[in-house]
């Protein structure tokens, strides 16, 4: 029972969370899908993994609502890839989700913090 | 490197995206699969590992479900505030439209057949109404043009109009008595040396009266028209030119008015230029002033005037039609000897330039009209079909609450649509057509350079494509709209619950088309047929291998006569002895060029009662050698000799027609005929010839008297050449020689005489080559209007003829079944068209040469042909019927 509960939990959570991180990630400059499937599994010390199957969806999902623009690129001596980055739209969206998320974070902390006696 | 891209593509196949989106899509999921490819490799996870690794990421979750969320998901639906959704009437539309189009573009073969059956529909039907707009519903490009009539002689007696020519002194006297003309004016065609210039010109001019520029409302660019007092002249003064001759031959400078130029040897003032939309009659390059004062002019029995008129504001066609009779009634008993046959017929002048087109361009209307109807039944075919397979869909809807209204409106929107892309890609195919028809040069065709796509024609073809929309895809519509919910729910939508109306329908659809298609086939079968006896008609000589080209002499009848006969003579003998010349003979006027020459004449011996009793034959000028030549052949005595000039005895030449008509079961040879030439020339008939058929090759031979160039005058010559193979090559020696005895003659009308006959058939090519086009179009239309039914009915019969299979049927059964239902519809269809075709021909009966409305020959050839086409059309389905496996038909449910 407990298990079930958490594990829906976690879905819900990863996937309210998965264009948070997306967004997050393409801000500073573009990346292409691979970069940040990668990125995520790196900094999340592979607690986090988005495979192609989920990434990609999510990736046009954002694009087609204009949060995210891909581009194909060449550089030297690499192959040509589909870089993303974050459009003005895009900004606003990753800002109030960043909020929503501090709050939401902040709110389980203190639900979930020991009570003192 | 494994192949990433298919086992990609696989997974998206049943998305049908964009091929762009999905190539895109493929090329960026690949790469990753790649770089995670390597990435496993280079952790050293051995090839195979690696491989099934990076493909389980494809596996993960149903790519192709997810996508389908990001890639197809449908924009919402504006719904626009303040109004009632479901009284949405213009949200609704939008609705539909864009439903619409969805399902048309995922449906890509269906519409691509579909556009293509009724581009070509449309696009015929837009091509002949363009024509039959630019040529006959189009007003002439003159002010008030319905006021602008025409004025044929008639006979008295009959009132019966006739294509001749009225007299000048007739002409003055309609101008000076009527009160229903504004403006009535006369015209002559004339050809004219002009010279001066680098090189002397034949230049297409024609004599006017003063009024002429004033009947049809055209005032000259430049300069001014001809007063009254121009045609008060015994020898024309002034001249018009065209804005063509003028920027050619004087380079657009105005200073040209008042100027002289120099016309058949004699200065002439230039008075004005006409703007460049002005060319009546078509192809003129000048008017000169008719010179009224000249004795020729006064003569009353000298008709070779046409005569136009602007008809007085509120003057009807009748009032000016009955005035004109009273005045030639008058004329009539003040001039017996000359006026007493003649009357006056009033026509519209419109009607008389394009009037004898009309019957062709409605049968061709008709005809494009009946491919249009065909199409419509293969679309409609197409839409029930499809409908089949849509019961699902509509029930779906139906049951979630749509009304049949709502359901019917989409469904009908849907088949607009089709239609107006239908239209549009038409439009581009009646572009191409009538390029194509401009490029077949029809002469014959009036008014064809005038043809284009206007506001009319597209309001034609926009309003056709929507009704033709409609038309097919009203009772698909009405049909689908109304399924049995339960049923098709519960069935899934397929053959079992088809009722027998879907397949009356079906095999309405299939007799409709073949009827159709018949009577076109049948329409074209006829015309072919007339077309191939007109064109196998012997015209009386041999055209092939003869080259005609046709010269004038400087002065034009000014010319003295002992010097064009000398001209001629040594003309004739440098020809003669050019290499690849047979023979080379001259003529005064062509066969089948348009040019003419008809007269009076008496047989000596004969009384007749007053000289209007006189008979009429057309006569000819020509050199000895002109008939062997032309390869008109002698039938009795002889052809005439170098012996036969100025100084021999007069001698005339006969046609077999003239000896039947005037000499019946009597030698002509021998008797003496006194011909009108302007002067009496009494002459001996010394031969007779084979008869020419010098007006049209659909018109039978005009009596014919020939009489020598030697022994007459002729300021205007066709050169004849017979030589061999190519003889256009020989043009330019000819010309070599004319210019070498005479500098300043012109040579102009360079043509085979196999030209000229195919030329004087351009009409009827024209209508024979589109009916017969048209028709091709219709069977093949039909053919796979049946195809498509027949592999329709076979499809949803897979399961019936798989237990026939399976309970012993051989595959022959089959086919004899399946093809025998077939041909029962198509022999029905064409049994309704042979009916409709024998009701239908009569209407083409004048179209037709030699050719009976009822010809057998045509009926039963093209019910031949079309039996054939539509055996292949059933077979072909039914075969493949056949080749059902028993299992796979069985378990098809």
């Amino acid at each position: 029972m407990t298990y079930i509960g958490s594990a829906m939990f976690d879905r819900e959570l990863k996937k309210g969370s998965a264009e948070l991180l997306i967004l997050s990630l393409v801000e500073s400059r573009p990346r292409h899908g691979y970069e940040i499937s990668k990125t995520i599994e790196q900094r999340s010390d592979g607690a986090l993994r988005f495979h192609l199957a989920s990434l990609y969806p999510l990736l046009y999902r954002l694009e087609k609502r204009g949060w995210i623009q891909g581009r194909w690129v060449e550089k030297e001596g690499q192959r040509r890839r589909k870089y993303y980055s974050l459009t003005d739209e895009g900004r606003q969206v990753l800002d109030s989700q960043r909020r929503g998320w501090d709050s939401f974070v902040e709110a389980v902390k203190r639900i979930t913090r020991p009570e003192h006696a | 490197m494994p192949d990433w891209r298919r086992e990609i593509e696989s997974r998206l196949a049943g998305l049908h995206l964009a091929p762009t989106r999905e190539a895109e899509i493929v090329d960026e999921l690949a790469l990753y699969l790649a770089d995670r490819h390597e990435e496993f490799i280079a952790l050293g996870i051995p090839e195979a590992e690696a491989y099934r690794r990076a493909l389980a990421e494809l596996e993960e979750k149903p790519m192709a479900a997810i996508l389908q969320e990001s890639e197809r998901a449908p924009r919402l639906e504006p719904v626009i505030l303040g109004t009632r959704r479901r009284s949405n009437w213009m949200g609704d539309m939008v609705q539909d439209i864009r439903y619409g189009m969805r399902s048309l573009l995922s449906n890509g073969r269906f519409t691509i057949v579909a556009l293509i059956a009724l581009a070509l529909g449309i696009g015929a039907n837009t091509a002949v109404f363009s024509v039959f707009n630019g040529v006959l519903l189009n007003p002439l490009p003159y002010p008030q043009p319905n006021r602008l009539v025409w004025l044929w002689p008639a006979d008295a007696r009959t009132g019966e109009e006739f294509h001749g020519a009225i007299s000048p002194p007739d002409f003055v006297d309609y101008r000076k008595q009527n009160s229903v003309f504004e403006q009535l004016s006369a015209f002559t065609p004339m050809d004219l040396n002009l010279t001066g210039g680098v090189e002397p010109e034949r230049i297409a001019a024609v004599g006017v009266s003063a009024g002429f520029f004033e009947t049809l409302g055209t005032p000259p660019a430049l300069g001014r028209t001809f007063r009254p007092d121009d045609e008060q002249v015994s020898l024309p003064q002034t001249a018009i030119l065209s804005d063509g001759l003028w920027r050619r031959r004087f380079g657009a400078d105005p200073r040209i008015v008042g100027q002289n130029i120099v016309l058949d040897g004699r200065n002439v003032q230039v008075v004005g230029v006409m703007p460049p939309e002005f060319t009546f009659p078509k192809e003129v390059q000048l008017w000169q002033t008719l010179p009224f004062g000249r004795d020729e002019l006064k003569v009353r029995r000298f008709h070779f005037l046409r005569v136009i008129g602007r008809l007085k504001s509120g003057v009807t066609l009748e009032q000016a039609q009955a005035q004109m009779k009273s005045i030639c009634a008058v004329l009539a008993k003040t001039y017996p000897a000359s006026n007493s046959e003649y009357s006056s017929h009033v026509v519209s002048l419109q009607e008389q330039i394009v009037g004898e087109l009309r019957p062709t361009l409605t049968v061709l209307m008709i005809a494009v009209g009946f491919v249009l109807l065909i199409s419509c039944a293969n679309v409609a075919h197409l839409l029930l079909a499809r409908a089949t397979a849509r019961r699902r869909e509509i029930a779906i809807r139906a049951s979630l609450g749509a009304s049949m209204g709502r359901v019917m409106r989409q469904l009908l929107t849907e088949s607009v649509l089709l239609g107006v892309f239908g239209g549009g890609l038409g439009i581009i195919l009646a572009i191409w057509g009538l390029k194509g028809l401009r490029a077949l040069h029809a002469v014959g065709i009036p008014r064809l350079d005038e043809v284009h796509l206007d506001g009319r024609v597209l309001a034609f073809t926009a309003a056709l494509s929507i009704l033709t929309g409609v038309l097919f895809g009203i009772f698909p519509a009405l049909r689908t709209a109304r399924p049995q919910l339960v049923e098709t729910l519960k069935a899934g939508g397929h053959g079992a619950t088809l009722g027998r109306a879907h397949h009356r329908f079906h095999s309405a659809l299939v007799m409709a088309e073949v009827a159709i298609a018949l009577v076109l086939l049948a329409g074209a079968g006829l015309m072919v047929r007339s077309f191939q006896t007109l064109q196998n008609v012997d015209p009386g000589f041999q055209p092939n291998e003869v080259l005609a080209m046709q010269i004038s002499l400087p002065g034009g009848q000014h010319f003295r006569s002992q010097q064009a006969i000398n001209f001629y003579r040594s003309l004739l003998d440098r020809l003669k002895n050019l290499p690849g010349v047979g023979d080379a003979g001259l003529v005064s006027e062509l066969p089948l060029s348009g040019q003419n020459n008809d007269t009076w004449f008496k047989i000596e011996g004969r009384r007749i009662a007053s000289p209007n009793d006189r008979s009429n034959a057309d006569q000819r000028l020509v050199s000895p050698s002109y008939f062997k030549a032309m390869g008109i052949p002698l039938a009795q005595g002889r052809f005439f000799t170098e012996a036969d000039n100025e100084n021999g005895a007069k001698v005339v030449i006969v046609d077999q027609r003239f000896a039947e008509k005037f000499f019946p079961h009597q030698n002509p040879v021998g008797q003496h005929l006194t011909i009108d030439i302007g002067q009496p020339f009494q002459g001996e008939i010394v031969g007779v010839v084979g008869a020419v058929r010098h007006r049209a090759l659909a018109q039978s031979a005009y009596q014919t008297m020939y009489i020598p160039v030697a022994q007459s005058a002729m300021g205007h010559a066709n050169i004849v050449i017979r030589g061999h193979g190519d003889v256009l090559t020989l043009a330019n020696a000819v010309k070599q020689q004319v210019q070498a005895v005479n500098h300043d003659v012109p040579i102009f009308g360079v043509q085979t005489m196999g030209e000229l006959v195919s030329e004087s058939v351009g009409r009827p090519r024209f209508r024979t080559l589109l009916l017969g086009l048209f028709a091709a179009v219709a069977l093949m239309l039909a053919a796979a209007g049946i195809y498509g039914v027949m592999s329709y009915s076979v499809s949803l019969r897979t399961h019936e003829l798989g237990i026939r299979m399976a309970l012993g049927a051989e595959q022959r059964d089959i086919t004899t079944m399946v093809v025998g239902r077939g041909m029962l519809l198509v022999l029905g269809g064409i049994a309704i068209g042979l009916a409709a075709s024998f009701g239908l021909a009569r209407f083409i009966s004048s179209m037709l040469f030699r050719i009976r409305p009822t010809d057998p020959v045509s009926f039963i050839a093209v019910a031949l042909v079309l039996a054939l086409v539509a055996f292949l059309a059933n077979y072909l389905p039914a075969r493949r019927a056949t080749k059902v496996d028993a299992m796979v038909a069985l378990r098809c449910e």
